[in-house]
């Protein structure tokens, strides 16, 4: 069985990952499972945060956001397709602060990730994403509307537009675009500093169609939620949509680079 | 390859760009699906399907690509009119959005048995984070469908939409009667880990389509290396024993 994915020149970047230590599918080795997966649907690179060693944590200490970031600073070395994303968490301002710091200002990171301590209007994220938008470097924020399930820190579309809204000078990676349905999109479409990402749950036809008629090919980025997800069943609602060469281009690796501009230039001849 | 879990028509929820068949054929045979079976989807929410089958049925009658499964709701009276109604392979059964348990079915699940029709149990339609607030629809549990196939060893049952732990439960252990569909599974060569855990010969190909796009079936199955036989029973060999196909 062949799925075939149109070459893409220095390969296709997945702006959405998280590494994680155990569960390793091929080998013992999770995380060479996980690049082993993405250089077989052309992938070479992947945007990588870690939530937690011990599973994914949406309130982690200090400690566990010091050692989830520094595996992710030891497998982002170990292996050049993996770049690392900055865990943050407005529970702890100065730590994340301090780790972006480290890993993104003197170190080898190129985005940080927000996830579900607290929701994107809360006041408490402001010094983190202030800090993202001197740095110049994306912020991943999570995103969802969910019927059944939302938790209270967890954001909606709504409030990732207030977030965008507060730091025009932010760029935002909001997740899940099926997670975030229509109304989602339709939410951020004014807001030219978010972008949406391709993942969240099921491969449902038309909801990338829909991105691109709302936001344009500008504004989406692959991303797979890997290895939660599958980085071939995640590619194959983009791939489904038929879309011109450099449309094509742009959502699978052009937007990625031109946003995530600490990403090591590609190898044109690989 | 066979489509063991397709649909066609209207979707309630939003609009399907591939609900008519001509399109939907089309759009599956570019991904190497050489027939798929079918049930109306805006069944989802006509507690009443019998008017969606017989005109479905009428529509697809002339497309030998296309096999026609009715959606029947066994808590109407006259469900069983359905094996004399319309000529199938199977049945579906959508409990969830129809609102019954399945014990309410075991008549009718009887009588496919006797009648060598398969049935199809719809464990999800959609993830339930993203369904619509007012139609939140319970899911099936695999005690309920071991429950169902333990107690009718003469009828085929198809669980269809049920994500790899899922399908493990209902799997692990099960009788022969039991097939799973992998339409919803997804996680790291997913099919190989349900083959190595269950063996090939309960697995059929499902798209979901055209809710879910049909290409992620090829990438599914492409991430797990499947053997050419491996690849034989679950796209075809093991969907003509399920449906007793000659």
């Amino acid at each position: 069985m062949d799925f075939s994915v149109p070459e893409i020149p220095g390969g296709i970047v997945d702006a959405h990952v998280h590494a994680r230590q155990n569960g390793a599918w091929r080998t013992d080795d999770s995380v060479t499972d996980l690049v082993t997966d993405a250089r077989r649907v052309g992938i070479s690179a992947v945007l990588t945060s870690v939530l937690g060693l011990r599973g994914y944590l949406a309130t982690p200490t200090e400690e566990d956001l010091v050692a989830a970031n520094s595996w992710a600073a030891e497998i982002s070395e170990a292996h050049p397709e993996v770049a690392g994303v900055v865990y943050c968490s407005p529970d702890h301002i100065d730590l994340s602060l301090d780790l972006m710091r480290r890993h993104i200002a003197e170190g080898s990171f190129v985005g940080i990730k927000l996830w579900i301590a607290r929701k994107a209007t809360d006041p408490a994220l402001d010094p983190i994403v202030d800090y993202a938008a001197e740095l110049g470097v994306p912020i991943l924020q999570h995103a969802w509307y969910k019927t059944v399930g939302q938790l209270p820190g967890e954001s909606d579309p709504s409030d990732v537009a207030h977030l965008a809204a507060r730091h025009p000078d932010a760029t935002i990676q909001m997740a899940h675009l099926s997670g975030c349905g229509e109304r989602g999109v339709l939410d951020i479409a004014d807001l030219p500093n978010v972008v949406v990402d391709t993942c969240g749950g099921d491969p449902e036809d038309g909801m990338v169609e829909f991105a691109l008629e709302h936001l344009g090919p500008e504004r989406i980025l692959y991303g797979s939620d890997a290895p939660g997800r599958d980085f071939g069943i995640q590619l194959s609602r983009v791939l489904a949509v038929g879309l011109p060469g450099d449309d094509l281009h742009a959502i699978l690796a052009g937007n990625a680079r031109r946003l995530y501009t600490r990403l090591p230039k590609p190898n044109l001849e690989q | 390859m066979y489509d063991t879990s397709a649909f066609v028509g209207q979707w309630p929820f939003r609009n399907l760009r591939y609900g008519d068949p001509e399109l939907l054929q089309q759009r599956l045979e570019r991904v190497g699906i050489t027939h798929a079976f079918v049930s109306p989807a805006e069944t989802v929410l006509q507690r009443s399907p019998q008017a969606a089958n017989r005109r479905w049925a009428d529509q697809l009658a002339d497309n030998p690509w296309f096999s026609f499964v009715p959606v029947v709701n066994p808590a109407q009276s006259a469900a069983a009119a359905v094996f004399d109604q319309t000529p199938s392979a199977a049945i579906r059964l959508m409990p969830g959005p129809h609102g019954y348990g399945l014990d309410r079915a075991r008549e009718l699940i009887g009588e496919a048995g006797e009648r060598d029709i398969a049935v199809i149990l719809q464990w999800r339609m959609i993830d339930v984070r993203m369904a619509h607030p007012d139609v939140v629809h319970r899911e099936l549990t695999a005690a309920e469908i071991r429950g169902v196939a333990d107690a009718h060893p003469n009828t085929r049952f198809l669980v269809a939409g049920a994500r790899p732990p899922e399908i493990d439960q209902v799997l692990d252990g099960a009788p022969g009667n039991v097939w799973c569909d992998i339409s919803h599974a997804e996680a790291p060569v997913v099919v190989r880990k349900l083959i190595a855990s269950h063996g090939v010969v309960s697995l059929v190909c499902g798209t979901h389509a055209p809710i879910h796009v049909p290409e992620a079936l090829v990438a599914k199955l492409a991430a797990s290396d499947l053997t050419e036989d491996e690849l034989a029973a679950i796209g075809e060999g093991n969907a003509r024993r399920l449906f007793a196909l000659a």
